[in-house]
């Protein structure tokens, strides 16, 4: 059990770690793009919005931890 | 599904090279320090068990990986390397922003040096093998996740293998000579393009597998780490502390 818990928490840290925005951001960019494919079926749209999700998520989460530290 | 064209071959090899190198280096230096401050049995010995874990590790999962449907696969894949890549991406820029203390290969060995000096001597050091098993097997785990999920997604597990052997042998022959001067590797820079590459990977893969036609073909992931890298020197140039001209960075 206690090797369970040590390799689930491995897990966490290599996927999560400090930054759970980045991992919410990474499955919410999965899921927008596959639902606007699917139902919009509009390949232009997720060409252009995929990576600026991906690019502003990031910028987002380097503002998150600047406001952080400025506090 | 085509197979990579050169460029893509490049791109992917220099990916999976870059992310190696920086990871044996962060290794390198708890085995260096182990080696120094123990003797290099017990590290030398920590080094091959965690090798053969990394191996066996391979062994299991890499053939599986074989039989997930490939947009499955680049599914999964891509959303692994897209939190991976943003990680490493946000990392750097905020090391190169000084929102964050750049990785120290002189401080880490110092402070694996004084963890070691802590502990009872002898021929076969516990702590010793424990401390180069562990820095060696965490950063391997790395690598060996980066070269199984570009390569099988690639369908190029071959270059992605002799990448990321490539680099380790390269990091030992070049640690083996200047052994302490990790610190002059320039690992903020490094981390940044892979950080990018991977990011651009899963962008690519995701869009792959969700059914999306990316325009030029492979050809996309080299414009999105350009895109990604001239964005990222904007976001670098214009949240970076302004400093008098003539002094120094930190």
């Amino acid at each position: 059990m206690k090797y369970v818990r040590a390799f689930f928490r491995f897990l966490f840290d290599f996927f999560v770690g400090d930054t759970p925005e980045l991992f919410v951001l990474g499955l919410a960019v999965l899921a927008i793009s596959g639902t606007l494919i699917h139902t919009l079926k509009s390949q232009a749209l997720v060409i252009v919005l995929l990576p600026l999700m991906v690019f502003l998520g990031v910028v987002g989460s380097v503002l998150l931890e600047r406001r952080r530290k400025h506090r | 599904m085509t197979a990579l064209s050169s460029s893509g071959v490049i791109a992917l090899f220099a990916t999976v090279f870059l992310a190696s190198a920086v990871e044996m280096v962060e290794a390198l230096t708890i085995v260096v320090a182990v080696g120094v401050t123990k003797g290099w049995r017990s590290a030398v010995e920590g080094v091959s068990v965690a090798l053969l874990a990394l191996a066996a590790l391979v062994a299991l999962f890499g053939p599986a990986l074989a039989r997930i449907p490939l947009s499955s696969l680049r599914i999964v894949v891509g959303t692994v390397l897209l939190i991976f890549g943003m990680q490493w991406w946000r990392k750097a820029i905020l090391r190169s922003i000084g929102l964050k203390a750049k990785h120290d290969e002189d401080a880490i060995f110092a402070e694996t040096v004084e963890e070691l000096k802590k502990s009872l001597t002898s021929t076969r050091d516990a702590t010793a093998f424990v401390m180069a098993f562990k820095g060696v097997f965490l950063e391997g785990v790395e690598v060996v996740v980066t070269v199984i999920t570009l390569g099988s997604s690639a369908h190029r597990l071959g270059v992605a293998a002799t990448a990321a052997g490539v680099a380790v042998v390269l990091v030992a022959v070049v640690g083996a000579v200047v052994a302490r001067q990790l610190s002059n590797v320039p690992e903020n820079a490094m981390k940044m393009v892979v950080g990018i590459m991977m990011a651009a990977y899963g962008t690519f893969w995701i869009g792959e597998g969700i059914g999306l036609h990316w325009p030029g073909q492979d050809l996309a992931l080299l414009a999105f780490a350009a895109i990604y890298g001239v964005l990222t020197w904007l976001v670098v140039a214009s949240l970076a502390p302004h400093r008098p001209s003539g002094t120094e960075a930190p």
